[in-house]
């Protein structure tokens, strides 16, 4: 299954891009572990994850078509 | 009740029949403190000044520098050197004498947030830091006030109302429903470490103050329940679904004598316990978990919380509930207690050795990430230097 991950913020940076497909990954937090191990930064970041523009408070597990969020706190004012 | 000059003034919101005398007799009544006279706070406290909420109060302890004056529109060359707080209100005062403005040129803590914010209906954020954020935020949970979050990166920006009870008594989520944990110290740069546009905070900070004033009327719909996201790049607007969760906002100081006691600085990681807790690295951890029985390991994240390491699966107890499950805590045993980065873990500690006497805790150094790091042989990388495995 493929997902489309949308980032937000210094997360950008990290990737290098601030959308991606991920493939083979059946709930968030098979996400969450593949992009870590791809960009190992990632595992330093806070960040909220919401799928389908809901936040999610636990692991989820994935529909075909699902949008996912990685969304960092931001520090500036 | 508005005078004739103030009438006059307002002509404009009396003409909305959404706000009217009525409405803009609530604006006068309202009291609203700004935390942060900077990027987010300035544009926040023009509008306001202008729309005559009644009375403002700035919270800023810092000066004005010339790096400010590219997005804090509210000072001037000549101010460079001046007290922020000082100079809104001199500045304001002129374009709105009918306000009443308070400042606090003091530094916000947990001494003296409460008796700031208990003078206030409306709070609104514009500070630039993760240790003030969580303050304010679990400050107006403890007081029951509306939070106007916001926060800016680079070209982005992040706007909620937090903390809202609407008129049937639902409570909307907070900060920590959003962010439950800091990030690490460094890992999100601000404005002055990596720059930000402008404009930005004035495009963010104006949002805020239209938020201050719905919430003020009760007009419309407030932007509870919602975060707001914007991309100045992209010149977009995106919305996510927030909602709240006990289960993190249980792990904040519950009242005022807890708050008091709540190191910020601490909890965000920007500087180290002076307590004596007893800790252990996550290679000494490993080289003694094969004396299972001498040891106990207690993990006070919550149960959803990855990864559940399957060699550290013993006993789980989220921080919220330890002292109503501190009895299964052994007292004899050597108990290694963790969490994903330490500070929890921490905490815990503090509050089992004081109100229950256990002399017997050991924090694991670097929680759950130093020990999968420690695991996977791949120490992280330093920026700029990221790799594909």
């Amino acid at each position: 299954m493929n997902s489309r991950v949308r980032l937000f913020g210094s997360l950008v940076e990290i990737v290098g891009k601030s959308e991606l497909n991920v493939s083979g990954c059946s709930d968030t937090q098979e996400v969450k572990e593949k992009l870590a191990s791809e960009f190992p930064q990632l595992r330093k970041c806070e960040f909220l994850i919401s799928v389908d523009r809901k936040l999610v408070k636990n692991n989820q597990r994935l529909e075909p078509g699902n949008e996912i969020a990685f969304l960092p706190p931001f520090a500036g004012g | 009740m508005l005078n004739k000059n103030e009438i006059v003034r307002y002509s404009r919101h009396l003409l909305l029949p959404e706000i009217g005398t009525e409405g803009q007799e609530k604006i006068k009544r309202a009291r609203v403190l700004v935390i942060g006279a900077g990027g987010l706070g300035c544009p926040a406290l023009q509008y306001l000044t202008a729309m005559g909420v009644g009375e403002i109060g700035i919270a800023d302890f810092d000066k004005v520098d010339v790096s400010n004056l590219q997005r804090q529109i509210l000072y001037f060359v000549d101010d460079i050197g001046k007290l922020k707080a000082e100079t809104a209100v001199s500045r304001l005062s002129r374009q709105n004498p009918f306000v009443k403005f308070n400042k606090y040129t003091v530094r916000l803590d947990n001494q003296n947030i409460l008796d700031i914010l208990s003078g206030y209906h409306v709070v609104i954020d514009g500070t630039d830091n993760f240790a003030t954020r969580y303050l304010v935020n679990d400050a107006c949970v403890i007081m029951n006030k509306p939070l106007i979050y916001g926060s800016i990166y680079k070209f982005e920006g992040q706007v909620s109302v937090l903390n809202f009870t609407d008129s049937s008594g639902n409570q909307g989520p907070t900060y920590r429903c959003l962010f439950p944990t800091p990030p690490l110290p460094g890992s999100v740069p601000g404005c002055s470490e990596i720059g930000v546009l402008g404009i930005l905070p004035g495009i963010i900070g104006t949002l805020q103050a239209a938020e201050t004033i719905k919430i003020i009327t009760g007009i419309g719909n407030p932007l509870s329940g919602r975060l707001l996201l914007f991309d100045a790049l992209a010149m977009s607007f995106s919305e996510l679904k927030i909602e709240r969760n006990t289960g993190w906002i249980n792990n904040a100081p519950k009242s005022a004598a807890e708050l008091a006691k709540t190191d910020y600085e601490y909890f965000c990681g920007n500087k180290t316990s002076e307590s004596s807790i007893k800790s252990v690295s996550v290679e000494t951890l490993r080289s003694i978990l094969g004396n299972s029985s001498e040891i106990q390991l207690l993990d006070v994240r919550e149960p959803f919380e990855e990864p559940q390491i399957n060699e550290l699966v013993d006993l789980q107890i989220p921080l919220g509930e330890i002292p109503d499950q501190a009895h299964l805590i052994s007292k004899s045993k050597k108990v290694i207690v963790f969490c994903r980065s330490g500070q929890r873990s921490k905490r815990a500690i503090e509050q089992l050795e004081k109100d229950f006497g256990y002399t017997n805790l050991h924090n694991l150094k670097g929680g759950i990430m130093a020990w999968t790091i420690s695991s996977s042989n791949s120490p992280l990388k330093e920026r700029g230097d990221m790799h594909s495995e």
